[in-house]
């Protein structure tokens, strides 16, 4: 008889004790399972909160833009690095970026001023439709603004009223538009909230004379590409004169929380491990120990020590697939639904981590590392924990073993 | 004989298996109840340094301030709000702030800020960021003669100023006029976030009041310390009775920094949840346990029960010896997790170095605090000790009922 | 864009110390000059184009690293509280027009037809897009008030009779200078140049007056440069191209309403 037939057939003679093992090791698989697809999702919260809400995956700026975020310091590769990120199949958005004054009579405040292409934008990230107000700006330009959540409170501002901007152009000469708000963005981070007010590209031409000239480029392949691959592509057509960042770097504290967590669900995958390991070697124990009399024989049969302990191993394999695929089976579909129904955080707020918002609901995130790592992760430690009673099986003295009672 | 004697007894006839039990339970607890407690420490730990950096766990402001912030909306009594306060005593300390927006100058440049008007006979001792000085010195009692202020490495370097270096503050007075004054540095700090290295001044009350055009007994904001931060809630509803009728506003932290409050909650429910499932899973093994256990006695169980036993004190024995590896379990996982707590409450975890900087996490333009000392309270004990019983309780449910499942007669004439 | 005209548009007609109204030109001292003669050499310059009230036409030429610009002003002032600037030329900002009323500041735009009023975190802003900044406008030292003051230097230089003044700001003057250093002539007082120091001693700006004519019945310089000293090649330049004092003006010309004329 093949000893895997032998192996499966042992397994069935006590069928309580090997559901139950069958059992708690499928739990805690599923457990794993459902906990990495949380882990990773709430990963992903954050990090597309930095990405979706505003940065994108990659930025491009020109090298002397960093320091004083001047409005001569433009970007000429911006349209190049659009064609090719699109040709690719990454969304891109040109953004200029000047500084002003909004006043709505009595109240004024200086703003951080964002000269977009709505459409690109709209395809780029979550932003356009961040909405608390109003609507975003519509593909046709028209003196239109959307302020930030708490610009427009500062300003007592509210969808349909007209603010005045007053900047100073690139010629150095003061340029003043009326503006229309068309929008009030809802909560994305102190960053944005506070200082940023978003116009059309070309009204932000005529305000401030830059004639197409563009500060920003952003770029997403919302999570289709690896971050690396969209920094390649900017930076072959960019050069070294320009600065390729990941969000990573453009939002290091955010950055840092993501790289937090995943060490802490490490960490907690671990325990888990652990704890469900060291119930699997109660289990084993025992059936090594009911077993004694059983080895002894064979031993005495002839059968050697190495013998015994691929037995005992081949018996705790299968116990242990089973089970783990059975549980990752469960995870994986409780993962699915978690991720099409997430976990709603909004009751606590608006959250926002590192001056970056994101959106309230906890999305589960299925990937292939999120269940087999669990199930195999658990296949191995079912294993493991089934070597020390298989050696103590394997060393016995069959004679002990068979007067054992 | 005595039930739980005698489940005990049970327990140790397997001293092994009963071990691993244990080990397995002690160490999900343990490891739930510090990571519960570090947690804890760290949301408890950042709100309070935002407290005692800003306006106090209570705020007192003029009830148009919030909406529309300008300095001619002031708490018109300091006087009145230290009398409230000396009659709760939950309320450590109190401290008036004066707070406005302006800009300050230097040959170099200047920039936009928001200055802070704080008693530095108070504050030296209160807040964090009198802590966090790299430069010189906080204020001190003297700096209000001096005009002395510290600012943020950021601004300075912005500003080319350095300890010493005067700069000048404008901004606007209760008449809305504009005015100016003199400063000098006499201490630079640096708290981790950028908004505030860069943008916060903090000078002594008196300066600012003389500025703004405040007199000794008004401020823009009264802050209220309290010494237990748990008996906000109570607190608050004192204060808000004691001055109803005046012209103020009574708010709780959480109002004034929303972030900070849903980063809290959030957290608090987050870490509840993991921990509850690893509880979970290390209890589980406790069905395994007691169903082999179980298993194993059926033939004891099948003589028990011929011979009279009653069903139910068979199952109750089942059942007291699942609830107790539960308490046993627990109540060594809770001690272990209790002193790892308090170990590192005392030594601290400090994870400064591992953050670059300008790269520490903020929430709400305040960074969290990166040197983590647990705190653990009675609640977080009672949470862990009392799901893993509840836990432990349900799990039992199914070897008890199967405990006294056997067919006797058949039992007994098997070998 | 840091301030480079600080005392200029103040100095347009901001204070008017009492001895300064109608100015004529003190004869030059012969003895040592006293702390009071001194004072009045500071005052005199502080008040080198203001009166009881004037109305003045000027152009100012604006050279920065990214860009040249001329603008022609009118200017109206009266006593040492209101002040009213409107822009002539180019025709982007014809009719722009600031006002000061005591310490407050609006600022007017013809296109949008808006009056916005200076908030006090927006001073380092620069006026219409020139070196001078909103806090100059608003607020005034007076030289001779803020620092004390030696005769550092007399004597000839470059062909002309000159005096030196070292200031030493006062402990608690609202000034961000550490030291200025005023060259007068010794013949009429009027100003050759002020520099501007920090407090490590650098210099940091420098005012040089030239072209002495005669406007508004006094022998004044007429041409400014404003020159930084830490952005090489950028300057401002200011030029009277009429003065007219103590003429009648109405309140009414400094009100808010006027600002939308």
């Amino acid at each position: 008889m093949s000893p895997w037939r032998l192996a499966w057939r042992n397994l069935q003679r006590n069928r309580g004790r090997t559901g139950i093992s069958v059992l708690a090791l499928a739990v805690s698989t599923t457990l794993l399972v459902v906990f990495h697809g949380m882990v990773y999702g709430l990963d992903d919260l954050v990090s597309r909160g930095a990405v979706n809400l505003g940065v994108g995956e990659v930025e491009v700026h020109a090298k002397a833009y960093g320091l004083d975020q001047s409005i001569y310091a433009t970007l000429p590769t911006a349209d190049a690095i659009v064609e090719r990120a699109r040709s690719r199949g990454i969304d891109a958005a040109r953004r200029a970026l000047g500084g002003g004054l909004l006043s709505s009579g009595e109240k004024s405040s200086g703003v951080r001023i964002w000269g977009v292409d709505p459409a690109a934008e709209r395809a780029l990230g979550k932003l356009p439709s961040h909405l608390k107000a109003g609507s975003y700006l519509p593909d046709t330009n028209g003196n239109r603004v959307v302020l930030g959540s708490e610009l427009a409170r500062i300003l007592g501002a509210k969808v349909g009223d007209r603010l005045a901007l007053i900047v100073q152009a690139m010629d150095a000469s003061t340029s003043t538009e009326m503006m229309t708000v068309d929008g009030v963005l809802e909560s994305a981070g102190e960053q944005i909230d506070g200082t940023v007010a978003i116009i059309d590209r070309r009204d932000f031409d005529a305000l401030f004379g830059t004639d197409g000239k563009v500060h920003e480029v952003a770029l997403s392949s919302h999570f289709q590409l690896p971050e690396e691959q969209v920094v390649a592509v900017a930076k072959s057509v960019a050069g070294d004169a320009a600065d390729v960042q990941t969000w990573r770097a453009v939002l290091p504290a955010v950055a840092n929380v993501v790289d937090i967590t995943r060490s802490s669900a490490g960490l907690f995958s671990f325990v888990f491990f652990a704890a469900a390991g060291l119930g699997l070697l109660n289990t084993m124990l025992m059936a090594a120990t009911e077993r004694i009399r059983e080895y002894g024989i064979l031993k005495a049969l002839g059968a050697t020590p190495w013998r015994i302990l691929t037995d005992v191993a081949r018996e705790a394999f299968l116990l242990g697939s089973l089970s783990a695929c059975a549980g990752g089976a469960v995870g994986l579909a409780a993962v699915f639904a978690l991720e099409s129904h997430g976990i709603d955080l909004s009751k606590f707020g608006k959250l926002s981590l590192s001056g970056v918002g994101f959106e309230s609901v906890w999305r589960a995130h299925a990937s292939a590392d999120g269940v087999l790592v669990p199930v195999l992760g658990m296949l191995l430690v079912t294993v493991a924990a089934s070597l020390y009673p298989a050696l103590k099986a394997a060393r016995l003295e069959p004679v002990k073993a068979i007067a054992h009672v | 004989m005595n039930l739980v004697k005698l489940a005990w007894r049970n327990l140790l006839r397997n001293k092994r298996r009963t071990a691993i039990t244990l080990v397995s339970i002690a160490s999900g607890c343990a490891f739930a109840l510090f990571v519960i407690a570090l947690m804890d420490g760290i949301h408890k730990k950042t709100i309070e340094d935002a407290a005692r950096m800003l306006a106090g766990q209570i705020t007192v402001e003029h009830p148009a301030y919030r909406d529309a912030p300008g300095p001619a909306l002031f708490v018109p009594s300091v006087g009145a709000m230290q009398a409230v306060a000396s009659k709760i005593p939950e309320i450590e300390s109190v401290k008036p702030l004066v707070a406005g927006q302006g800009m300050v100058a230097s040959a170099a440049g200047s920039v936009g800020v928001a200055f802070l008007g704080v008693d530095p006979a108070i504050e030296g001792d209160v807040s964090p960021l009198a802590r966090h000085m790299v430069r010189g010195r906080f204020l001190v009692p003297a700096d209000a003669d001096a005009r002395g202020v510290v600012v943020g490495t950021k601004l300075a370097a912005r500003m080319h100023v350095d300890l010493g270096n005067k700069v000048v503050l404008t901004t606007t007075d209760v008449h809305g006029e504009v005015v100016e004054e003199l400063l000098r540095i006499v201490g630079i700090f640096s708290l981790g976030s950028d908004a505030l290295d860069g943008g916060l001044v903090e000078m002594p009350l008196a300066v600012s009041r003389r500025v703004i055009g405040l007199t000794d007994d008004e401020a823009t904001q009264v802050g209220f310390l309290l010494g237990d931060p748990d008996s906000e809630e109570q607190v608050i509803a004192q204060v808000r009775a004691m001055v109803a009728g005046q012209p103020v506003t009574v708010y709780s932290w959480a109002t004034l920094l929303p972030a900070l409050a849903s980063w809290e909650a959030s957290g608090t429910r987050g870490h509840h949840v993991i921990c509850g499932v690893v509880i979970f899973l290390a209890s589980f093994t406790i069905l395994n346990t007691i169903l082999m256990s179980v298993l194993e006695r059926k033939r004891e169980f099948a003589m028990l029960l011929a011979l009279g036993t009653s069903p139910a004190r068979l199952r109750a024995q089942v059942f007291i010896e699942s609830v107790l590896l539960g308490v046993a379990g627990c109540a060594a996982g809770l001690a272990l997790g209790a002193a790892g707590a308090l170990a590192a409450a005392r030594h601290g975890i400090d994870l400064r170095d591992s953050v670059k900087d300008g790269a520490a996490p903020t929430v709400g333009n305040l960074a969290v605090s990166l040197q983590l000392r647990p705190i653990l309270t009675l609640g977080d004990v009672v949470f862990v000790g009392s799901l893993v019983l509840i836990l432990t309780m349900v799990i039992a449910i199914y070897p008890t009922l199967r405990s006294t499942r056997i067919h006797v007669a058949n039992t007994l004439r098997a070998n | 864009m840091r301030v480079l005209f600080a005392t200029v548009l103040v100095a347009f007609s901001l204070a008017s110390a009492p001895h300064a109204l109608g100015a004529e030109q003190a004869p030059p001292a012969r003895a040592e000059p006293t702390q009071a003669d001194l004072a009045a050499i500071l005052d005199y310059v502080d008040d080198l184009y203001s009166s009881r009230s004037s109305h003045t036409a000027v152009t100012m030429h604006v050279v920065t690293e990214h860009a040249t610009r001329d603008m022609g002003m009118e200017t109206w002032s009266k006593g040492e509280d209101r002040f009213l600037v409107r822009i002539l030329t180019p025709e982007k900002e014809a009719g722009m027009a600031t006002l000061k009323s005591g310490t407050n500041v609006w600022n007017y735009f013809p296109k949008i037809n808006q009056v916005t009023k200076l908030s006090a975190s927006l001073m380092n802003a620069g006026w219409m897009g020139s070196h001078v900044t909103n806090g100059d406008i608003v607020k005034h030292n007076r030289m001779s008030q803020s620092y004390t003051y030696v005769k550092s230097f007399e004597g000839d230089r470059e062909g002309q009779g000159v005096m030196d003044l070292t200031l030493d700001p006062k402990p608690n003057a609202a000034v961000v200078w550490g030291k200025v250093v005023v060259v007068v002539r010794r013949s009429d007082r009027n100003p050759v140049q002020i520099r501007y120091y920090d407090e490590s001693k650098a210099l940091a700006q420098t005012w040089a007056f030239s072209d002495i004519k005669r406007l508004g019945g006094r022998d004044v310089p007429t041409t400014i440069k404003v020159v930084p000293a830490n952005k090489p090649g950028e300057f401002t330049e200011l030029r009277y191209r009429s003065m007219e004092l103590n003429v009648a003006l109405d309140d009414a010309l400094f009100s808010q309403r006027s600002l939308q004329k």
